[in-house]
């Protein structure tokens, strides 16, 4: 089920009244319902992969339980998690890529071995609610947290279906408690969760939905465009990915607030970075820090010789590249983040900008390393969006070949400049609709409707999230 | 919980009032009658949008519009007819890229939303039943066009004569049958709706004792050539049988006109559509005067027999 479809308008006022219907002394009974509503949200898609979700939810839990029972094969229950999990992650999402490249490997040397790809769905959000369990058995393995007995709720907290095909990827030191406490439902959280919702909405529908038209045109027809359009095309393909993905982490969040949850901020408004390191503390958070705390660290982290951190660098964007999809563009991707990473770590100012911009005016300086920064990464989204690599140099040099041409795919550009211009104003805040209770009642009401209106009048251009082919 | 249902209520209630307003206002476009000059109303796709040119006629009006398909000329035909009722003859477009399946494509895909917007108040809100259309597509325009604003603009479905003055540039010839026929590379197929709504037109006509006459305009050597023969045999099947229950049909696709006569390759420029304007009132005045058939060669079943089995 799609948060942006019409079965989802239904489907979550009736579950969000009988979760409270059964009321905050019944947390048993909530997982439950949370857990049954979860599954008939996956289901929508394929009910078939509820028995992967459910398998992995199984193997993790008695991998936890072992895992704190014994000291002797601690190592070896850690493995089978580890196998199990990346296992179905590789068989579902890699298989075809290595035996692509396996074949072509061996054709480049004159052989032609005779292995054949399988026609292998990928089942969605798997590359998320992996990441998700993975956390629950490394941190017991590290003796962070503790194994919980209740099976209930550790599916439920597997198979949450706000974050479950989309993220935040939350850790279960985190997410974990909070399906065993006592939730209560509160005004101020309902109504956050509503305005961020509203935002989600706001950016997938009429943002990344509307540059996803062009976006999708001009990279199929890159070679018939001049260097103008291409550049449109990139501009919109930058802002149909943050829109997509930065909305449904929103819609994600204020879903979970309704039922008296909170996740991770996902993302913080990335677009504003003044340098690629802020970028990456900004944008898809809980993936990076994942990264980061999962391996990253165990590699050495930046403890170690400059060519040992060097290469940790590399191999953290590379593998972040390798998890958004079985191609080479995203590799290279991660690759090229990683370039654009490496020189500001040398200079050690990659710590330089850990908060926004004070002030409403960025002043010219601040400015200019945003542009820089945003062209850097567009430039990047570039790999990101092609078919494949020599695509993805065709159309970079398409860009800078100064060939002009019709501007053609701006249209749409002016609503990503209205949620920009928001954003800004915002930036100190969790999200763009995040108002104050100093902003006056009519002026919130006003802006709430002017969402809901332009998200009905381009509602009809319905996708599907781009980071669910995740 | 009290206070925030409260305040989804108002909210909701204030939206929900917003367009119920609209809704009230320009429900009116739904109803709105269309008022057409003349007792000739000539309909179809751009073929005869170029090549018809009402002011030729004593007194006839042109509604064709690009891309149209049958689907959508019954629904304003219908509309034309019930407001119209001075209306006794129909000249109705008919060539071979009416059969082709990608008429269809325009209500499911990605050109779903502008047919839509510029149909949607001819349109019956259970065509989904009837036929494969983008449903979301389809209903959301009713929710934007008649909801979300007081819509106070013209119907954008009438269509009308086009003047081209531009003559035949030798380009894009393959471009251009790629598509209409072809998608992704292979033959997009006979359109399933093409036949069932032809017989709504014909029916329709029928109960209100209106003359309905098929007309196909003149189609490019070069381009008649290119057309799949899935495509020809469907319609010259649909040309038998309509001659076979008695509707006329005044076939010029073959009709040799010079280049300087075209627009594109399947369409006429205005110096054509002038040449052809008078030939069809020639056929429809000698056909009233005789009662008869003047062009033998095509209305004659057998020879349309005949000219299948020597196609196939």
């Amino acid at each position: 089920m799609l948060f942006n479809s019409i079965e989802f308008v239904f489907f979550l006022p009736i579950v969000f009244a009988i979760y409270w219907l059964i009321g905050s002394s019944q947390v048993k009974l909530q997982n439950l319902f949370l857990l049954l509503a979860s599954y008939l949200f996956y289901g929508w898609w394929d009910y078939r992969f509820l028995a992967l979700i459910a398998f992995s939810s199984v193997v993790d839990f008695v991998v936890g339980q072992q895992l704190h029972k014994t000291k002797k094969f601690r190592k070896g229950w850690l493995a089978l998690s580890l196998t199990v999990n990346l296992g179905l992650l590789g068989f579902f999402k890699y298989y075809n890529f290595f035996v692509d490249n396996f074949v072509e490997a061996f054709r480049f040397f004159g052989q032609a071995p005779d292995i054949s790809t399988l026609s292998i769905i990928l089942p969605v959000g798997i590359s998320f609610y992996t990441f998700q369990t993975l956390s629950y058995t490394i941190d017991i393995y590290r003796k962070k947290l503790g194994p919980t007995k209740n099976f209930v709720g550790f599916m439920a907290y597997v198979s949450f279906f706000p974050q479950l095909v989309a993220g935040p990827i939350e850790r279960a030191t985190k997410l974990l408690p909070q399906f065993f406490e006592k939730r209560k439902f509160t005004y101020t959280q309902g109504r956050d969760g509503m305005r961020q919702i509203l935002w989600g909405l706001f950016k997938k529908i009429v943002v990344a939905d509307t540059c996803a038209i062009f976006a999708n045109d001009i990279f199929s027809n890159s070679a018939e465009y001049g260097s103008a359009t291409l550049l449109i095309g990139a501009l919109c393909f930058t802002f149909q990915i943050y829109g997509d993905f930065s909305g449904y982490s929103d819609i994600a969040i204020g879903t979970a607030k309704l039922f008296g949850f909170n996740l991770m901020t996902n993302f913080r408004y990335p677009y504003f970075s003044r340098d690629i390191a802020e970028f990456w503390r900004r944008w898809h958070i809980s993936l990076s820090s994942w990264f980061r705390d999962y391996v990253y660290i165990p590699l050495g982290g930046s403890n170690g010789t400059r060519k040992r951190t060097l290469i940790n660098i590399f191999v953290i964007f590379l593998v972040s590249g390798f998890w958004h999809g079985a191609n080479w563009t995203f590799i290279v991707w991660g690759g090229l983040n990683a370039l654009y990473f490496v020189p500001i770590f040398l200079m050690k100012k990659n710590r330089n900008n850990l908060d926004h911009v004070d002030s409403f005016w960025p002043g010219w300086n601040n400015f200019a390393q945003i542009l820089f920064t945003f062209s850097l990464t567009v430039l990047a989204w570039v790999f990101f969006r092609a078919e494949n690599v020599g695509h993805a140099f065709d159309y970079i040099v398409g860009i800078f070949s100064f060939t002009g041409g019709k501007w053609h795919g701006g249209d749409y550009l002016p609503l990503a400049a209205l949620m920009l211009i928001i954003e800004w104003a915002m930036r100190k805040r969790e999200f763009g609709l995040d108002f104050s209770d100093q902003v006056p009642k009519w002026l919130r009401w006003t802006l709430y409707s002017l969402c809901i209106w332009l998200i009905l009048f381009f509602f009809g251009e319905e996708q599907a999230f781009i980071y669910f082919q995740f | 919980m009290k206070k925030f249902l409260k305040n989804i209520l108002i909210f909701c209630s204030l939206m929900a009032g917003y367009l119920a307003i609209n809704l009230l206002i320009n429900f009116h476009r739904l109803t709105d009658p269309i008022s057409l000059e003349g007792n000739v109303l000539i309909v179809g796709d751009s073929h005869l949008n170029t090549s018809l040119n009402p002011d030729q006629f004593v007194s006839a009006s042109n509604i064709c519009m690009g891309g149209e398909a049958y689907i959508l000329t019954f629904y304003k035909l219908k509309k034309a007819i019930e407001d119209n009722k001075q209306i006794d003859r129909v000249l109705c477009g008919f060539s071979y890229n009416n059969f082709s399946a990608y008429r269809d494509g325009r209500l499911t895909g990605k050109k779903s939303k502008s047919q839509f917007s510029k149909y949607y108040p001819l349109l019956p809100l259970d065509l989904p039943e009837k036929i494969v259309v983008n449903e979301t597509k389809f209903y959301h325009t009713f929710l934007r066009e008649l909801g979300l604003y007081p819509n106070f603009s013209t119907p954008r479905y009438l269509g009308g004569f086009v003047k081209h003055t531009a003559e035949l540039e030798k380009i894009n010839l393959e471009e251009t049958i790629k598509n209409h026929y072809y998608s992704n590379g292979a033959f997009i197929g006979i359109s399933p709706y093409t036949e069932q709504f032809l017989d709504s037109i014909v029916a329709l006509t029928t109960e209100n004792n209106i003359e309905l006459t098929l007309i196909s305009s003149p189609l490019h050597k070069e381009y008649r050539t290119m057309i799949p023969e899935e495509i020809k045999a469907a319609f010259n099947k649909t040309k038998l049988r309509m001659t076979e229950q008695g509707i006329p049909v005044l076939n010029f696709l073959d009709e040799p006109y010079d280049d300087l006569f075209y627009k594109d390759y399947d369409h006429l420029n205005y110096e054509g559509a002038q040449i052809f304007t008078e030939l069809i009132k020639e056929e429809i005045s000698n056909r009233k005067m005789n009662g008869s058939p003047q062009r033998e060669d095509i209305e004659n079943p057998a020879d349309i027999r005949q000219q299948d089995l020597s196609n196939n």
